[in-house]
């Protein structure tokens, strides 16, 4: 694509980072702490002299002089990756405000539609990468109702409750941004490779990692920040109590941006990160309503004058009132809700095995539960 | 002492089933020596050994003579020791130290000692039938294989206890007692273990009983401890008793595998090999070419706990004969067909750490754990169910005791839908539900227009593909025949898409 939305200097400046990417951990200290401290934020001349040894200083200054951004432009035209400096529109209003703003978002999926994505109230959803059937189902059905209502979806392509939202946003038919930890030309992890794929034809993949370039330990917690800035609302699924999830929710919170999340069992390991939140005050989030709730009024509006174009065909399934089902599949649904297994569903039911499996496929015909693929069945969120 | 040939009708084992050989000995005179040719692999080789000291220890004579042995036809293979006898019988008519009128009327078969005792064969039960068939009025048998040869009708199987015998039954001076014929009355055992017994478990007996009346393959899915295996054994316990034909096949098959007991193997096979078996274990093989589990399981239960364990080599091998219910196995100019008419029962669990309750597996690691099952496989599993452990309080005080039925009553329901399919299928290839190719499925599908609808309503939500559809459909029919009835009902349909196998691949929402 090109490279004419960004300064020369800035295209130096992000291309400087990726060079000197291996260097920065080692700056970060032993034990390698997980925030990169304002190292981002540092301008060509200070990365140079904070990350460079004096000996070689001279060659990274005449490797900078040299870079050819011409070239780089011409290079970018077959890869379908657009270059955006924070000088240039659409570079997203909320990561300027922030200390250590990427100089460049290099852009998987055209800046156009990132602007479209844009001018929508964004909602970073994320989680856990190893989320309970619970929290997956949860992720998902917010990314797709979300998106059903017109909110741009970012989440960080990670395993678990972030490809879950991607996922349920995609569903939706929304143009949902992934912001990941290297370069957007490459699918990582692997096994997102379809998603990816997906997620750069329908909606934007972007990252402060130049093409080609491979993630690093302290890259993902950058890449947190990102997310954090670009919404005005962070909800948190499901993480545990040292999640890496946290520090987006601890970076939103710097931002002044709400920080939302989805209580889960006082018992659950994987509930621990969002119940702490909550305790300190986080908002509560049931449904995708909820987080709607939490817009500002100006973004409410928006939604209001311009709903997604193309929600009516997906969204919520058609859901049958409780009214309408019969004793046995009603009592069944109430059985699902404890989460147990089907023995303990026909006991509380009151039904033979036969009985129970026949109800539980008429419910998930209703789009009242759903069975995961190992056979078990869970209630349908956001139904 | 004139130069004299002699000639002995033996057995080889060919598959399950026997091939006659034909023992030629030459006795002439000239420098003392023993050869043996017909493609005879070492065991069969080392005979003559066993020939020279079971005739001496037995006080006969070992002729100091040019002899010569042939084993025909010369141009099949031939292993093992069942042959020792036949050599041993023609050696002495070929000497004259027992008359030869008798050796066109008699068979025989086993394996000598040292010290001139008779030995088990393996295969004695195909041996029988091989010797009935090609009109032989006598079977000369070692005791133990006697039981099990005289299950063939018609013929005369006489147990031998040493070769001192066998001269004096040619010389028409002995005959022993006739054998234990077990085929008068037969009535099958009860099953060793109960299904009836089992606490808890509701949906799991349930798909079980499905299983069995419609003879669908099955998996279990569940956490480690929580009952899979104890499930899976108590399987035949529901499927209708083996029949005197049946019996007899899998007989045959335990025989020549040298897994016989010495007479009837009256119930039905239970076979739960490890997951570290080879795939010439698992679908017959090796050399020589023996049975596999697949065929030792035929009429019974191939029980595969920890599938996504087995190596695929294994697990590939399996769908082909699953589907044909036979075993081609073709190695050189040699090819050998085994039945392998078993049901299949696989177990695994939910997630690759086996540990419920305080799993940590990565979406990664839970999908390549699943992927490792599907294919061709899982294309041949009808039915898919979940083993939750049971709470020991339910064990303690069950809700509703009483409630549960014992294994003769659920057996008998399976038996009268066995019957109902025998009926409909008759026509056709299939003996049972789970036979159905796609095409007959949908013929005899059964279903009526309310169940046609409420199928086509549900298989979107269920996102059925064509082949998940046809599987739905036969669990849909046996359930329909369990319950007595022609007509597949709502109630039917929306029972079998409970039991449906989601395809892994989308492991994630």
């Amino acid at each position: 694509m090109s490279i004419d939305a960004a300064c020369p200097d800035c295209v130096r400046r992000s291309l400087l980072i990726g060079r000197l990417a291996p260097r920065i951990a080692g700056l970060l200290g032993e034990p390698p702490q997980r925030r990169t401290k304002g190292v981002l934020g540092l301008d060509s001349e200070e990365l140079i002299e904070a990350l460079v040894p004096k000996a070689e200083r001279g060659e990274a200054r005449r490797w900078l002089e040299e870079l050819d951004i011409d070239a780089i432009g011409d290079e970018l035209h077959e890869t379908g990756i657009d270059a955006l400096c924070i000088h240039h529109e659409p570079y997203p209003p909320g990561l300027m405000v922030a200390a250590d703003s990427p100089p460049v978002l290099w852009a998987l999926g055209g800046l156009r539609r990132l602007e479209d994505a844009l001018r929508a109230p964004v909602v970073t959803v994320v989680g856990t990468r190893k989320p309970s059937p619970y929290g997956r189902e949860m992720a998902y059905a917010l990314g797709r109702d979300l998106a059903a209502a017109g909110v741009t979806v970012v989440s960080g392509l990670a395993l678990g409750v972030d490809a879950a939202a991607h996922r349920g946003a995609l569903d939706g038919r929304g143009s949902p941004i992934a912001v990941v930890a290297n370069g957007p030309d490459i699918p990582y992890p692997r096994t997102n490779t379809e998603l990816w794929r997906r997620l750069a034809e329908h909606g934007v993949v972007v990252s402060e990692m130049p093409p080609g370039q491979r993630p690093y330990r302290w890259s993902f917690p950058a890449r947190n920040r990102i997310m954090a800035a670009i919404a005005e609302v962070t909800v948190v699924v499901e993480a545990t109590q040292r999640s890496g999830t946290l520090i987006t929710a601890d970076f939103a919170g710097h931002l002044g941006r709400t920080i939302a999340a989805v209580p889960g069992r006082a018992t659950s390991q994987v509930a621990a990160g969002p119940n702490g939140l909550l305790r300190d005050g986080a908002a509560v989030v049931r449904d995708a309503g909820d987080v709607l709730a939490e817009l500002t009024p100006a973004s409410q509006e928006r939604l209001r004058a311009e709903p997604n174009p193309s929600s009516s065909a997906a969204g919520s399934p058609v859901v049958a009132p409780a009214a309408e089902l019969d004793p046995a599949a009603g009592r069944v649904l109430e059985a699902v809700e404890s989460e147990q297994g089907l023995e303990a569903i026909g006991l509380r039911a009151q039904l033979a095995a036969s009985e129970v499996r026949g109800a539980l496929a008429r419910l998930e015909g209703a789009g009242l539960v759903r069975r995961d693929p190992l056979g078990r069945y869970l209630r349908r969120a956001g139904g | 002492m004139p130069d004299v040939l002699a000639a002995v009708t033996t057995f080889s084992l060919d598959g399950i089933s026997s091939r006659e050989v034909t023992v030629e000995v030459d006795a002439r005179r000239g420098l003392p020596t023993f050869t043996l040719v017909g493609l005879a692999d070492r065991a069969v080789r080392e005979s003559r050994e066993r020939v020279r000291a079971a005739l001496l220890n037995s006080g006969l004579d070992f002729p100091q003579q040019r002899l010569a042995a042939n084993l025909a036809p010369a141009h099949v293979h031939k292993h093992g020791a069942s042959f020792d006898l036949a050599i041993a019988v023609g050696l002495l008519a070929a000497t004259a130290q027992v008359p030869q009128e008798r050796l066109g009327s008699h068979a025989v078969c086993g394996e000598l000692s040292l010290s001139g005792r008779l030995r088990p064969v393996r295969g004695a039960l195909a041996f029988a039938v091989g010797a009935q068939r090609s009109g032989y009025e006598h079977l000369i048998v070692p005791e133990e294989n006697a039981e099990e040869a005289a299950l063939v009708s018609g013929l005369d199987v006489l147990p031998v206890p040493d070769l001192r015998r066998i001269v004096d039954l040619l010389r028409g001076e002995w005959a022993p007692d006739p054998p234990r014929r077990s085929d008068e009355g037969f009535s099958p055992p009860p099953p060793e273990l109960e299904l009836g017994d089992v606490r808890g478990h509701t949906d799991a007996k349930r798909a079980l009983e499905i299983a069995a009346a419609g003879g669908h393959n099955l998996l279990m899915i569940g956490p480690p401890g929580a009952g899979k295996t104890m499930l899976a054994r108590r399987l035949p316990a529901i499927l209708p008793p083996l029949s005197f034909e049946e019996a007899l096949e899998v007989t045959q098959i335990h025989s020549a595998a040298g897994l016989g007991t010495g007479g009837l193997v009256d119930r039905r096979p239970f076979r739960a090999p490890h997951h570290t078996v080879s795939p010439q274990g698992l679908v017959g093989g090796g050399s020589p070419i023996r049975p596999g589990e697949l065929t030792l399981a035929h009429r019974g239960v191939l029980f595969l706990d920890e599938l996504a364990e087995f190596s695929r080599a294994a697990l590939d091998a399996m769908p082909q004969p699953l589907e044909e219910g036979r075993v081609e196995i073709v190695r050189g100019q040699r090819s050998v067909s085994y039945p392998a008419r078993g049901m299949l029962v696989a177990a695994c669990n939910d997630c690759p750490c086996g540990q419920p309750a305080s799993c940590r597996c990565s979406e990664l690691e839970q999908g390549r754990y699943m992927r490792r099952l599907s294919g061709p496989l899982l294309d041949r599993i009808d039915l898919v169910c979940q083993i939750e452990s049971v709470p020991t309080v339910e064990l303690v005080s069950e809700p509703g005791a009483g409630r549960h039925e014992s294994s003769t009553q659920i057996r008998d329901r399976v038996g009268r839908a066995r019957e109902r399919q025998r009926g409909r299928l008759k026509s056709t290839a299939a003996r049972c539900n789970a036979d159905m190719d796609g095409p007959l499925t949908r013929r005899m599908a059964g279903l009526t227009a309310k169940a046609s609808a409420s199928l086509l309503g549900l298989s979107q939500s269920a996102s059925l593909s064509g082949r998940g559809h046809d599987r739905v459909l036969r669990v849909a029919r046996t359930i329909a025949d369990l319950d007595g009835r022609t007509d597949v009902l709502p109630g039917d349909v929306e029972e079998a898409l409970g039991y449906r196998l989601s395809p892994f691949e989308q492991v994630a929402a």
